[in-house]
C-alpha cells in the first residue's frame, strides 16, 4: 500500500530524528543525516541518478594547479586540427567534398581498426579513479590517487584521458550533465529491496530501471529527494537488471556483476544509450542521497554509436574529439568479452561516477519479478541502428 | 499643385476631413519652460530595454569597490564618462527551478519574463509590454523594438508566447516606419489626425452615455463611485483626444534625415555591427523625443551572437565555449573583447539620449534604460553571477553612479523594480525562485 | 420546500430584533472577554435568535464592481475559454471576514479604468482575429473593407444582450452599430470597425458595474425588492462567479424570479449547472483568505522544499478537497474539518511525503498520518506562518477568524517580542516560547485565545511539512478549544467539527457573500433561520445555496438608512481588551 509506505517513510526518518542523527540542527524536520541502523519502510529504498560522469584523473601540483603529467605527449587533437593538416589549403590546391568531407564522415560512421594516420595521445600515468575490477594487479593497471587501491581497471581513461572533451571544464561535461537532468529520456533509477538497515545488511537486491518524471531542484537550487518517479516498463526494458548486493557501514557494494544501461539524450531527440557489462556498484547510502562509484566494461559499438550520434559540430569541435581516431585507441585498449568469431575484445574496463536522491517509486500494476528481466540488454544489436523510442 | 499629389488629397479627405482643430485640453499642454505640463505633472518617464549577448569576464567586468567611487574595470571602461549617468548591479541570479537549462535562452527569459522557459517558449508577455501597456498604451507606437543584428529574428520582446514583437533590423526600414509620410511632425505645420483615434474615441464617447441611464439606478452613496467611473472614462476620452490633437511642438524633436542605401551593409563584422547600432540607437532616439513612443527595446546582437572579429577566426559565440583562459590575465581575451564591444555600443546608446535636451535635463533624466544579458558567465552557460546596467534617472525616481553587488539575489528584481518604477502596480513579479516583491532599494530614491 | 418558504415566511413585521441581536452581540462580545481573561469553557457567539424575529427584512444594495475573475469568467463564458485576459484589477478590501463585500465599497480609479480599457483591448482584438471571427460571428460582412451595419448589427446586439446587466434602449444600441458602421468606412475595415465599439462596449459601466435596484414588492405592500435585473444578477454572480447567462437574464425579463415556483425551478437548474462548482470554489477561495496565496514565500534556506509551485497547488488542494466534499460526494461541512480525503499533485508530494503522479490524484491520508482536515493543508499551515517558522497565533487567530467568525483583538502597542524573535536557545518549542507570552498578563488575554488550539498545530513546521521535534525538542501537540481538550491535531479537528460555531460561521459568510457586504445587525433572525435549516439538512451546503437564494432576504431590500454595524465590527468596538487582562 502506497499509503502504508508513506507514514512508513515518516517515522522511520522522525525515529531516526528522535535518535538524535544531526537532525535538529537542520530545523526544518529534514531527516538527512546518516542512515539509519532500522529497515527502511517495507524494507525497500529507491534512489534517482542525478549527475553521471567519467572520473577522469587530471594531476594538480600542491597549489592546485594542473601539470598535465597524466599527458605526456599532450592534448589530443580534434576534428578540426585533423581536417586542417589533413587537406592544407595551399598551392591552389582544390578539394573536392568526396576527398574531404565525405571521406572524413565515411572514417567516423564506419570506423575500422587500422592503424590510425594521426598519432593519438593516450594517457601515460599510473595514476587513475576506478574499481579493481579482476582483483589481479596488472602492468596495464592503475593505481587510485590517494594511492589505496592498485589494480585499478579503466582503460577508457587511458583511451580518453587526453581529449579534452572529457576533461574537467569542458562544455561537453557541462551539456552531458545539463542534459542528463534536463532530457526526460535520461532518468535512471535504482531501487533496493529486502534491507533490514542501511548501515548494515549482507543480503539486498538492487534493480535498476528507467523512471518517467523530471528531476526536482528545491529553492536552493539541490537536487530534492522524496518526489515521486514512476517506473517505465513499456519502453524501459533494457533498462532493467537485478544483482544481489550487500551493505557495510553505509556502503553498498554489488555482490555479483550486472549490466548497466543509462540513457544519454542529448540536445536533440537522439535517444543514445550507454551500456557497461559485468558492473560493480560501490555507494554511499544515506536515507536521502546515494553517491559512488561504479565499474565495469563498456561495450564499444554502443558506446560509439552513441558519442557520434548526440555529438554535433558544437561537441567534436569544441572538446576536440576525433571519433574515428578514439574508435582505433578504444579497440586497441579493449580488455574484455572477445567477439566469438574474431576473438578481438569488444568492451574496455571503465569507471562512472554517479549521484543521486531518494525517490518514492510507483512501480507499474504487473509485478517486477514477472517482467523478463536479468536477460542481456537487447537493444545491442552491432551494425544495426537500433531504434529507442523515447516516450 | 506641387507637392499635393493624389495620394494625400485622398487620405485628407477620408482620413482626418472632418477634424481640423483639436479640442484644447489641459493635461497636453506643457508649461511654459517644458519641465512639466501646465498643472504641473511632471514630464512622461520613458523606458528602454537594451540587451547584449554572453555575458561577461567576472574579473574584467566587475568593480571591486561598490557604492559611489567605484572603479571601471577594463571591460566597462567604455561607460566611465557616463558614470553620471548609469549604474552597475552585478552578481544576479536567474533561477531555472525544475526546468531544464536551455542554453542561451534560459538566461534573458528569466530576465525578461522571471520564468525559465517552457520547453523553448516563454510563459508570458516581456516585461517591457507590461509596461508598455501602462504607460504608451496611446502612442504612436507602444513599443519598438530594434537590432544592430541585421536579423528579423532577434526580438527580446514578447506580447505572449507565440507573439514577438518584430524587430527593426534594417536602418533604412525603420526611418520609414517612423519618420516617413505617416509622421506627425510636432514641429510641422500640417496635420492630420489618426482615424482609428477617432473611431476609438466616437466609440468611447457613445459608451459613456450609459453612465445616464445606470446613474438613475444608483442611490446617492454610491454615486460617488459612479463619478470614479466616469472620470477615468473621461481621462481615456483624453488620451484620444491627444492622438487627434495636432501635437504641442516638441522643442527636442529634430527628425533625421534618411539613411542612404549605401550606408546599408549587412555583415557581421563587429564594426558594421557597432555602425548599425549607431544608426538604430539615433533613430530610437528621435523617436522617444518626437513621443512617437515610450516605450522601446533595443538588441546589441543575437544571445548566440554571431558578431566576428576580424581577423580571428571564431564568432563571438564560438570564441565563449573554445577560447581558453589567459591565465595571466585570468579570462578569455578574445571573448572579453566582443564583450568591450558590446559595452561601447551602450554606451553610445546611453549618451544619444543624455545629447537631447528636455526641459530643463535631458531626456535620459527622464528615462530608465535596462541593459540586461543571458549569462553571468557563457562559457559554462551560468546563471549566476549575472550583470545589469542601468541608465537614466527615472525622472528623479533612479539614483545614478552606483554600483551595487546584489548578492545573488534574484534577476527578477531589476524587473520587478522597473515595473513599479514605471508605474504598474504589481505586487510581485516572477515565478518560483525567481518569484519577488523586493525592489532594488540602493539605487532607488 | 413550501415549508421551508414558509419558515422564512415573516410571521411579524415588528422591528424588536434590532435590539434583541444587538444584546446578543454584547453578549457574545463580553463572554469573548471573557475569554480574554481565562475562563474555560466560554461559548462563542451564541446564535439563540427567536423565531419571531422577522426573517425577511432585506439586505441593502450596492452598487457592485465585478471582480477580476468574475470578469474573465463572463468574457470566456460567452466568447471561449482560449481567450486571454491576463488582467488583475485592482486589490479589494476585505471586510468582516468577507472579500466579497470590498466589491460594493471599492472605488474605480484612472489606472483601474485604463486597466479595463487594456483588457478590453486585448480581448476585443483576440474576438475579431481571423481565426475566431467566423465562430464568433452570427454572419459574414458583405464586404469586409467597408461597414456592413446588418451584420455588425446582429453580433453586437448578441454581445449586449449578454454582457450587459441591464438591457439598453435600442436607439443605444442603434447608435453603437452606427458607430462601428462609421469606423469600418473610415478604416476601411469591417471587422475593425466593429473591435473599435466592441473594446469601448468592454470597458463599459454596463458590463463592469452591477447597479442593484430596488422597486416595490407588490406581494409585500411597503416593502422593497430587488429588481428582476438585479436579482439575476446576485444570483448568477453568487452561484457561478459571473454574469447571468441568457437564459438566466431571458427568465429574469420575463419576471421569473419573481414568482416562488419558477424561482425555485430556475435556482435548482443553477445549482446543479457545471459553473456551481466555479461559483463554489471562488467562496471558499475568499473565505479562506486563499487570494494571500498568491503572494506567499518561504525563506529557501529553512524550506528549501516549499518550491514555488507549492503555493499555488496548497491553494487548488483545498479548493478540490472542499468541492469534492461539499459538491461530487454532498457531505457534512463539517467533515471537511475532519476528512482525510484530499487530492495531490507532483509539487505537493514531497512537502506531504506522499507518492504522486503527474496532474492531481485523489487521496487518502491514512489513520496516523494526522492530516485530516483541511486545517493540516499546507494551505491553511504555511500561508499563516512566517517566512521562517510556524505561528501558533497566526494559525489560532486564523481558526478563529475565518473559520468560526470569532474576532480575536489585536496585539496591545509595546509588546516585548524578543522572546519569539530573539528566543532564549533554551525555549525550544513554540510552546515553550509562547509560554513567557501567556505569563505576561498583557498577553496573556488574546493568545489564550489563539495559543491553546494554534499549538495543536505545531507538529506542522512554517511550511507545512510534518514535524516531530523542534530544535531537538520532542513536540507536545495537545491543546484545547473551547473547553474542549485534545491530545493533538486529530482532536483539534474534531473540536473545530463539534463546535456550534463551525456551520453558523459558514452560513454568516456566505449571506454576506451572496449579497456582497457586511451584514447589518438586522440580518441576525435570516442567519437564526439559515442555521436551522442547515442543520436539518445535515448541513449539506447545496440546500444551504438553495436556502440562501430563495430566502426573502436574499432578495429584498432594506430601507436605506445609516450604514450597518456589523455584529463583528460591534464586538470588536465593544469588546474593551483591557477588561481582565489589563493589570
Amino acid at each position: 500500500m502506497k499509503t502504508q509506505q508513506s507514514t512508513l517513510r515518516r517515522m522511520w526518518l522522525g525515529k531516526a530524528a528522535i535518535a538524535g542523527f544531526a537532525v535538529a540542527a537542520l530545523g526544518a524536520g529534514s531527516a538527512a543525516g546518516g542512515a539509519d541502523d532500522t529497515a527502511p519502510p517495507t524494507r525497500s529504498i529507491a534512489y534517482v541518478l542525478t549527475t553521471i560522469n567519467w572520473p577522469i584523473y587530471q594531476a594538480k601540483d600542491a597549489s592546485g594547479k594542473e601539470t598535465k603529467e597524466e599527458c605526456p605527449n599532450g592534448i589530443n587533437d580534434g576534428a578540426r586540427e585533423q581536417f586542417s593538416a589533413s587537406f592544407p589549403q595551399k598551392d591552389g590546391k582544390k578539394w573536392t567534398i568526396a576527398e574531404t568531407t565525405v571521406m572524413r564522415e565515411a572514417e567516423i560512421w564506419w570506423p575500422t581498426v587500422e592503424a590510425d594516420k594521426f598519432p593519438f595521445r593516450e594517457v601515460g600515468g599510473k595514476v587513475a579513479i576506478g574499481l579493481n575490477l579482476d582483483g589481479k594487479v596488472k602492468p596495464s593497471d592503475f593505481t587510485s590517487p590517494d594511492g589505496k587501491i592498485t589494480g585499478i581497471d579503466n582503460q577508457f581513461y587511458r583511451a580518453v584521458g587526453c581529449i579534452l572533451s572529457y576533461r574537467d571544464g569542458s562544455s561537453q561535461n557541462l551539456f552531458e550533465n545539463e542534459h542528463f537532468e534536463g532530457k526526460q529520456f535520461n532518468r535512471i533509477l535504482f531501487e533496493l529491496t529486502d534491507v533490514d538497515s542501511l548501515l548494515n545488511d549482507d543480503d539486498v537486491t538492487m534493480t535498476t530501471y528507467r523512471g518517467l518524471d523530471p528531476l526536482v531542484r528545491d529553492a536552493k537550487g539541490e537536487f530534492q529527494a522524496d518526489t515521486t518517479q514512476r517506473i517505465d516498463t513499456q519502453w524501459g526494458q533494457d533498462f532493467i537488471h537485478k544483482s544481489k548486493a550487500k551493505i557495510v557501514n553505509g556502503v553498498l557494494t554489488t555482490t555479483e556483476p550486472s549490466d548497466f544501461v543509462w540513457a544519454n539524450e542529448f540536445v536533440h531527440q537522439e535517444a543514445s544509450l550507454d551500456w557497461m557489462r559485468d558492473a560493480h556498484f560501490e555507494l554511499k547510502l544515506t536515507p536521502d542521497t546515494a553517491e559512488g562509484m561504479l565499474g565495469g566494461y563498456i561495450d564499444i559499438e554502443t558506446n560509439y554509436r552513441s558519442l557520434n550520434r548526440r555529438y554535433g559540430t558544437h561537441q567534436i569541435s569544441y572538446g576536440k574529439t576525433a571519433a574515428a581516431s578514439l574508435y582505433k585507441a578504444l579497440r586497441r585498449l579493449a580488455d574484455a568479452h572477445p567477439d566469438s568469431e574474431t576473438g578481438a575484445n569488444t568492451a574496455i574496463s571503465a569507471a562512472l561516477r554517479i549521484t543521486a536522491v531518494q525517490v518514492r517509486l510507483t512501480h507499474p500494476k504487473e509485478k517486477v519479478a514477472e517482467m523478463e528481466i536479468d536477460k542481456p540488454a537487447r537493444f545491442a544489436a552491432r551494425g544495426e541502428d537500433t531504434k529507442i523510442q523515447t516516450r | 499643385m506641387n507637392g499635393f499629389s493624389r495620394r494625400r488629397v485622398l487620405r485628407g479627405m477620408l482620413d482626418g476631413g472632418a477634424i481640423t482643430v483639436g479640442l484644447p485640453l489641459l493635461n497636453s499642454f506643457l508649461n511654459g519652460n517644458g519641465t512639466a505640463f501646465a498643472n504641473g505633472a511632471p514630464l512622461p518617464v520613458r523606458f528602454g530595454l537594451w540587451s547584449w549577448g554572453l555575458g561577461m569576464s567576472r574579473s574584467a567586468f566587475v568593480p571591486k569597490k561598490t557604492g559611489k567611487d567605484f572603479e571601471f574595470p577594463e571591460e566597462i571602461e567604455s561607460l566611465a564618462p557616463l558614470r553620471d549617468h548609469i549604474n552597475v548591479l552585478t552578481n544576479f541570479t536567474a533561477f531555472r527551478d525544475s526546468e531544464p537549462l536551455k542554453g542561451h535562452i534560459t538566461g534573458w527569459i528569466i530576465s525578461r519574463t522571471g520564468a525559465p522557459p517552457n520547453g523553448n517558449n516563454l510563459t508570458g508577455e516581456t516585461y517591457d509590454i507590461t509596461i508598455a501597456n501602462q504607460i504608451s498604451r496611446t502612442r504612436r507606437f507602444k513599443t519598438l523594438t530594434a537590432n544592430a543584428a541585421a536579423s528579423a529574428r532577434v526580438s527580446f520582446s514578447y506580447e505572449d508566447a507565440n507573439t514577438p514583437n518584430p524587430a527593426e533590423y534594417s536602418p533604412l526600414q525603420f526611418y520609414a516606419r517612423l519618420f516617413g509620410p505617416e509622421f506627425n511632425d510636432p514641429n510641422a505645420q500640417d496635420f492630420k489626425p489618426s482615424p482609428r483615434a477617432m473611431s476609438r474615441k466616437s466609440a468611447l464617447s457613445a459608451v459613456m452615455e450609459e453612465m445616464e441611464w445606470i446613474n438613475k439606478r444608483v442611490g446617492a452613496e454610491d454615486r460617488a463611485r459612479l463619478d470614479q467611473y466616469f472620470t477615468g472614462l473621461r481621462h481615456l476620452e483624453k488620451q484620444f483626444d491627444q492622438q487627434l490633437t495636432k501635437p504641442e511642438p516638441i522643442a527636442a524633436c529634430h527628425p533625421p534625415v534618411s539613411p542612404k542605401d549605401s550606408e546599408m551593409k549587412l555583415g557581421n563584422e563587429s564594426p558594421l555591427v557597432a555602425q548599425r547600432n549607431k544608426m538604430m540607437t539615433d533613430l530610437l532616439a528621435m523617436a522617444v523625443a518626437c513621443d512617437q513612443t515610450r516605450v522601446i527595446n533595443m538588441a546589441y546582437a543575437d544571445m548566440l551572437s554571431n558578431t566576428i572579429k576580424p581577423g580571428y577566426e571564431k564568432p563571438h559565440h564560438t570564441t565563449t565555449h573554445e577560447e581558453p583562459i589567459d591565465e595571466k590575465l585570468g579570462y578569455q581575451p578574445n571573448c572579453s573583447w566582443f564583450t568591450r564591444r558590446c559595452m561601447e555600443g551602450f554606451a553610445y546608446f546611453v549618451q544619444a539620449f543624455a545629447n537631447i535636451k528636455e526641459g530643463d535635463g535631458t531626456l535620459l533624466d527622464n528615462m530608465l534604460i535596462v541593459a540586461d544579458t543571458d549569462h553571468g558567465d557563457a562559457r559554462i552557460h551560468s546563471l549566476e553571477d549575472m550583470p545589469v546596467l542601468t541608465a537614466g534617472r527615472a525622472g528623479g525616481k533612479f539614483k545614478t553612479g552606483l554600483h551595487v553587488d546584489m548578492k545573488a539575489a534574484p534577476l527578477s528584481r531589476i524587473a520587478y523594480t522597473a515595473l513599479r518604477t514605471m508605474g504598474v502596480d504589481v505586487q510581485k513579479f516572477g515565478e518560483k525562485s525567481n518569484q519577488t516583491s523586493d525592489v532594488i532599494s540602493e539605487i532607488l530614491v | 420546500m413550501r415549508l421551508f418558504r414558509k419558515l422564512l415566511r415573516p410571521r411579524s413585521t415588528k422591528r424588536k430584533h434590532t435590539l434583541f441581536t444587538f444584546s446578543a452581540t454584547l453578549l457574545a462580545a463580553t463572554m469573548l472577554a471573557g475569554a480574554a481573561s481565562g475562563i474555560p469553557n466560554l461559548s462563542f457567539a451564541a446564535e439563540t435568535h427567536s423565531v419571531s424575529a422577522d426573517a425577511s427584512i432585506g439586505m441593502p444594495k450596492h452598487l457592485r464592481l465585478l471582480t477580476t475573475q468574475q470578469y474573465i469568467n463572463t468574457i470566456q463564458y460567452f466568447f471561449g475559454p482560449d481567450i486571454k485576459t491576463d488582467v488583475k484589477f485592482a486589490p479589494l478590501t476585505r471586510t468582516d471576514g468577507v472579500l466579497m463585500a470590498g466589491t460594493s465599497v471599492a472605488g474605480v480609479s484612472d489606472a483601474q479604468i485604463e486597466t479595463y480599457q487594456k483588457v478590453a483591448n486585448i480581448v476585443s482584438n483576440q474576438v475579431v482575429d481571423p481565426r475566431r471571427r467566423d465562430t464568433l460571428f452570427p454572419c459574414k460582412p458583405a464586404s469586409e473593407t467597408a461597414a456592413d451595419n446588418e451584420c455588425a448589427g446582429k453580433f453586437l446586439n448578441r454581445v449586449i444582450d449578454y454582457l450587459y446587466f441591464v438591457p439598453p434602449p435600442k436607439e443605444h444600441v442603434e447608435k453603437l452599430v452606427a458607430e462601428a458602421g462609421a469606423a469600418a468606412n473610415r478604416l476601411h475595415d469591417f471587422y475593425a470597425g466593429v473591435q473599435v465599439i466592441l473594446e469601448s462596449v468592454l470597458l463599459s459601466p454596463s458590463v463592469l458595474l452591477v447597479a442593484e435596484k430596488e422597486e416595490p414588492d407588490p406581494k409585500r405592500p411597503g416593502h422593497m425588492r430587488l429588481d428582476a435585473y438585479s436579482q439575476a444578477s446576485r444570483l448568477s454572480l453568487f452561484l457561478w462567479n459571473a454574469a447571468p447567462d441568457p437564459m438566466l437574464r431571458a427568465a429574469a425579463i420575463r419576471g421569473d424570479l419573481f414568482s416562488e415556483k419558477s424561482r425555485t425551478r430556475i435556482v435548482d437548474a443553477m445549482l446543479k449547472s457545471p459553473r456551481l462548482e466555479i461559483g463554489v470554489r471562488a467562496f471558499f477561495d475568499d473565505m479562506f483568505g486563499l487570494e494571500e496565496m498568491e503572494a506567499l514565500s518561504k525563506d529557501a534556506t529553512i524550506y528549501p522544499f516549499f518550491l514555488g509551485g507549492v503555493a499555488a497547488d496548497a491553494r487548488e488542494q483545498t479548493l478540490r478537497t472542499v468541492v469534492d466534499q461539499l459538491l461530487t460526494k454532498n457531505k457534512d461541512y463539517r467533515d471537511v474539518y475532519t476528512s482525510r480525503e484530499t487530492f495531490i499533485s507532483p509539487a505537493l508530494g514531497v512537502l506531504y511525503g506522499v507518492q504522486t503522479a503527474p496532474g492531481w490524484l485523489p487521496y487518502e491520508f491514512p489513520h496516523d498520518a494526522h492530516r485530516a482536515g483541511i486545517l493540516t493543508q499546507v494551505s491553511f499551515l504555511a500561508l499563516n506562518s512566517h517566512a521562517t517558522r510556524s505561528s501558533a497565533t497566526l494559525r489560532g487567530k486564523a481558526l478563529r477568524e475565518l473559520i468560526l467568525c470569532q474576532k480575536v483583538p489585536p496585539p496591545p502597542a509595546n509588546v516585548d517580542f524578543s522572546a519569539i524573535e530573539n528566543p532564549d536557545p533554551k525555549l525550544k518549542t513554540a510552546r515553550q516560547r509562547l509560554d513567557v507570552h501567556r505569563q505576561n498578563p498583557v498577553c496573556a488575554g488574546c493568545h489564550k485565545i489563539t495559543d491553546p488550539m494554534g499549538l495543536a498545530l505545531e507538529n506542522f513546521d512554517g511550511a507545512g511539512r510534518y514535524r516531530l521535534v523542534e530544535k531537538g525538542a520532542t513536540i507536545d501537540p495537545s491543546g484545547s478549544l473551547d473547553g474542549k481538550i485534545f491530545t493533538d491535531v486529530d482532536g483539534l479537528g474534531q473540536a473545530v467539527h463539534d463546535s456550534p460555531a463551525l456551520p453558523t460561521c459558514l452560513v454568516r459568510r456566505a449571506f454576506s457573500y451572496a449579497t456582497a457586504g457586511v451584514l447589518p445587525v438586522s440580518s441576525e433572525p435570516v442567519l437564526a433561520q439559515l442555521n436551522k435549516k442547515f442543520a436539518a439538512d445535515s448541513y449539506r451546503l447545496r440546500p444551504l445555496l438553495k436556502a440562501i437564494t430563495l430566502s426573502d432576504a436574499f432578495s429584498a431590500v432594506s430601507e436605506t438608512g445609516p450604514k450597518p454595524v456589523s455584529p463583528e465590527k460591534a464586538a470588536s468596538i465593544l469588546t474593551p481588551n483591557k477588561v481582565a487582562s489589563n493589570p
